[in-house]
């Protein structure tokens, strides 16, 4: 569902992604570690539109994001880290706003943003500003709004910034559904026990580059490190001490 | 006191990155820098031959310099008075770095003139780099000596400072009264009640004026007659640097003094307005909440009733303006402003009529120069607007335009979008503002719809080029929102629209005169309607290269990089 092929982003002479490729499939949660600064939120953006690659190709749901932006976006869910919305508008108008960016019919968007705002319990707030909002409540509009228009495939930035321990909890709970019912869900984090608990597949990117792919057993049997948790193999392959 | 420049330095840090720590954002700067350089070489040179071309059509006349720097100086005090109420009530009480300069031990004093300072220089630069290239040209022309060149300007910065200490005194006292969700109501009402008063102020001045001769030169004296009056403080200091020029140290000292006196006033009066009623304006600004309940619901069907046409990415976008627009302060205090000095112009328009005691030719000659007078003057009140509404539009997404950019349109598609929301609205004022200004005239029928028609050509050529070099000079890390409007790219837009007005002149000047200068064409109706419809075809072509040009620029500077 998600290709990336040799994508690399170079800055002047320093490389934030430096030829990488991946395939994720379809219906299922991949996880994309990496402490901070290895490159994951530049991958992220390059792989939502907002940044050009600088060599390299980007498939979503089959379609190249840079020759076919329009149809490859329309399929595609973006909740960043920070949720930077409209402060102007309530909930329902931004909710509203999103459907038309993305031409969910009349009656169908109604029926969705009610869905949504009720799933992420906002219905009470949506006729306040979200300028009223908390950074909480943000969050999970920001989620709605990723989730309104259906998407096939959601693109999540470090999800559990600014949530609650229930909010945390039910985002989770969520994501698991999602992926059952067939959405590809690429998470970028650096929680590693949000990693271990919920992704099918994970990457680990480090100074731009991809150290290792696969299930979680297959990096165990990378590592050699088959009784270890998720954290301990992370850390000893990002360690300042390891040649890569 | 020291703290002063602690609290202004992140203000001048991010100018300094900006310009050598943003790659082609720092050339760009670099690039609008190195023309603005140019523009004032023309603003002064333009204004030089003015003068000379003036002295050559009325030989033996000698022109007062008080006249059009009474005049410049006035319309100047007026935009820095508007912009700097605007900007301190977003510097004072919106600004994001509120939080963090509260918590620092930062006195009330230096918090005040740090902000001040702040305010002054964001709202006067752009001033004085228009101004200060005009007074060297006076000087020049009036051969004045080295004196004047230093102190003139220094004249000017002091009048200007009464102008940004009485801008913050305002917003202080505005915020302080009117609690931010009845603010737009409100501060309507109060326009239009002083609107009124202005109105019936402006005419018992106009009746006692003593009639004047009815000829051009006298008319044109007439439309100043109003920026004239000797009690205007623009007036005084005009004729302060006109003693200047003339090498007279009394009237330049007495206007210094005057300008002085009343800033320390005002500092004084600012001082004691911030001390009492600061801390009840920034709780009444933060506090959120609507006047109205809003039927989120209710509002989203009403859209689609009122934009049947347009598809529904595009009107997503226009009701998202419209919503974000209707509901921020600064622009509803922006706006009232930005009408009364519309008012102002429209009332001052009116004063010029017909001259009857003048040859035919003469005075098809004069209605020319009016007529095309009443779309170059329209056409700046409605660049005006622009620079303040049009020209932030893209940068107000601030950091919300991540929405945009990862939603399936194209970002020419946003730009378009933009500009069908503000064409509208800006083509009303410009309509009602360049037919008001044509009747003004008693200029014939087909003059008036055709003066119309070409303004509101133009007015479209002015939102395209608005919006696109506001893509062009995007800035969405801003402190307030009130930055965007007096940004260096704001400069560059409102001289490149000078520039695109200018070039209308051709096509309407020639429409003008082949209606005008050949009575026979006014007598066939099929020749009246050729001259009209081919002038404004050309102009019709002109603004919309205009349009298609500033778009493709803009949307090439904010494409994935």
């Amino acid at each position: 569902m998600i290709t990336l092929n040799n994508l690399s982003k170079s800055y002047g002479s320093f490389k934030a992604v430096n030829d990488i490729s991946l395939q994720v499939p379809t219906g299922g949660i991949f996880a994309f570690l990496g402490v901070n600064g290895a490159g994951k939120t530049t991958t992220i953006r390059m792989i939502t539109g907002i940044l050009k690659p600088s060599s390299g190709s980007i498939y979503l749901g089959g379609y190249d994001l840079l020759a076919d932006p329009i149809r490859a976006k329309a399929i595609t869910g973006y909740i960043p880290d920070r949720p930077n919305l409209y402060p102007k508008l309530t909930g329902r108008e931004f909710l509203n706003f999103m459907c038309d960016l993305y031409r969910v019919p009349g009656k169908q968007a109604e029926k969705r943003i009610d869905e949504v705002l009720e799933e992420y319990s906002l219905t009470q707030w949506q006729d306040e500003l979200i300028e009223s909002y908390s950074h909480g409540m943000k969050q999970r509009l920001a989620t709605c709004a990723a989730l309104v228009h259906d998407p096939r495939v959601l693109i999540v930035d470090e999800p559990m910034v600014g949530l609650d321990p229930h909010g945390a909890r039910n985002l989770k709970e969520a994501f698991k559904r999602y992926a059952k019912a067939g959405v590809t869900i690429f998470l970028s984090t650096h929680s590693l026990n949000v990693a271990e608990e919920l992704a099918d597949n994970l990457a680990i990117i480090h100074k731009g580059s991809i150290l290792t792919t696969g299930t979680l057993d297959d990096i165990r049997e990378l590592t050699g490190k088959h009784d270890e948790g998720l954290e301990h193999m992370f850390l000893e392959l990002t360690s300042p001490s390891v040649e890569h | 006191m020291s703290i002063i420049p602690v609290l202004l330095q992140p203000r001048l840090l991010t100018i300094k990155n900006r310009w050598f720590k943003s790659g082609n954002r720092g050339f760009r700067e670099f690039f609008a820098a190195i023309i603005s350089v140019v523009m004032m070489y023309g603003i002064y040179t333009s204004t030089l031959s003015t003068l000379r071309d003036a002295k050559g059509l009325f030989p033996g006349v000698t022109i007062d310099p008080t006249i059009p720097l009474g005049i410049m100086l006035g319309t100047l005090f007026l935009m820095i008075f508007l912009s700097a109420a605007v900007s301190a009530i977003g510097a004072l009480f919106l600004a994001k770095d509120l939080d963090l300069i509260g918590a620092t031990p930062v006195s009330t004093g230096a918090f005040l003139f740090a902000k001040t300072c702040e305010v002054g220089i964001s709202v006067s630069w752009m001033v004085c780099l228009f101004a200060f290239p005009a007074l060297l040209a006076f000087g020049a022309f009036y051969d004045a000596n080295i004196a004047y060149m230093i102190i003139a300007p220094l004249l000017c910065v002091a009048f200007f400072a009464v102008a940004v200490s009485l801008g913050m005194i305002t917003a202080i006292i505005f915020a302080s009264l009117i609690p931010s969700e009845k603010g737009r109501p409100l501060f309507l009402s109060l326009f239009l009640l002083s609107f009124a008063g202005f109105l019936a102020f402006m005419n018992g001045l106009t009746w006692s004026h003593p009639s004047l001769p009815q000829d051009p030169a006298h008319h044109l004296a007439r439309l100043t007659s109003i920026a004239l009056n000797p009690w205007l403080p623009s007036t005084r200091c005009a004729q302060g640097i006109t003693g200047l020029m003339r090498g007279d140290s009394a009237a330049p000292l007495w206007a210094a003094l005057e300008s002085v006196a009343i800033l320390s006033l005002l500092s004084i009066a600012t001082v004691v307005a911030f001390t009492r009623l600061y801390d009840r304006g920034l709780s009444r600004t933060q506090q959120t909440g609507n006047l109205f309940k809003i039927h989120s619901r209710a509002a989203h069907k009403l859209s689609r009733i009122l934009l049947p046409f347009s598809n529904s990415s595009t009107r997503a976008i226009i009701t998202k303006e419209y919503k974000v627009f209707s509901r921020d302060l600064t622009h509803t205090v922006q706006l009232a402003l930005l009408l009364g000095l519309t008012f102002l112009y429209l009332y001052n328009y009116q004063l010029l009529q017909g001259p009857t005691n003048v040859s035919a030719d003469v005075l098809a000659i004069w209605n020319i120069f009016l007529l095309l007078t009443n779309i170059a003057l329209g056409s700046l009140v409605v660049t005006s607007i622009c620079s303040r509404f049009v020209f932030p539009s893209v940068s107000l997404e601030g950091q919300s335009f991540w929405l945009l950019q990862v939603a399936p349109l194209s970002i020419r598609d946003v730009l378009k979008a933009k500009c069908k929301s503000w064409t509208l609205p800006v083509s009303c004022i410009g309509g009602v503002i360049f037919i008001s200004g044509a009747m003004a005239l008693n200029a014939d029928i087909p003059l008036v719809l055709a003066s119309c028609v070409a303004g509101i050509i133009i007015c479209q050529g002015l939102v395209g080029l608005g919006i696109g070099l506001g893509a062009f000079f995007s800035q969405f890390e801003w402190e307030h929102s009130t930055q965007i409007s007096t940004s260096l790219g704001s400069f560059i837009f409102m001289m490149t629209s000078m520039i695109v007005l200018s070039l209308n002149m051709v096509p309407l000047g020639c429409m003008f005169g082949a209606y005008l200068l050949f009575p026979e064409i006014q007598s066939a109706q099929s020749q009246v309607l050729l001259v009209l419809g081919v002038g404004l075809l050309i102009t019709y072509a002109l603004n919309k290269g205009v349009y298609w040009w500033a778009l493709s620029t803009g949307a090439r500077a904010l494409q994935p990089k």
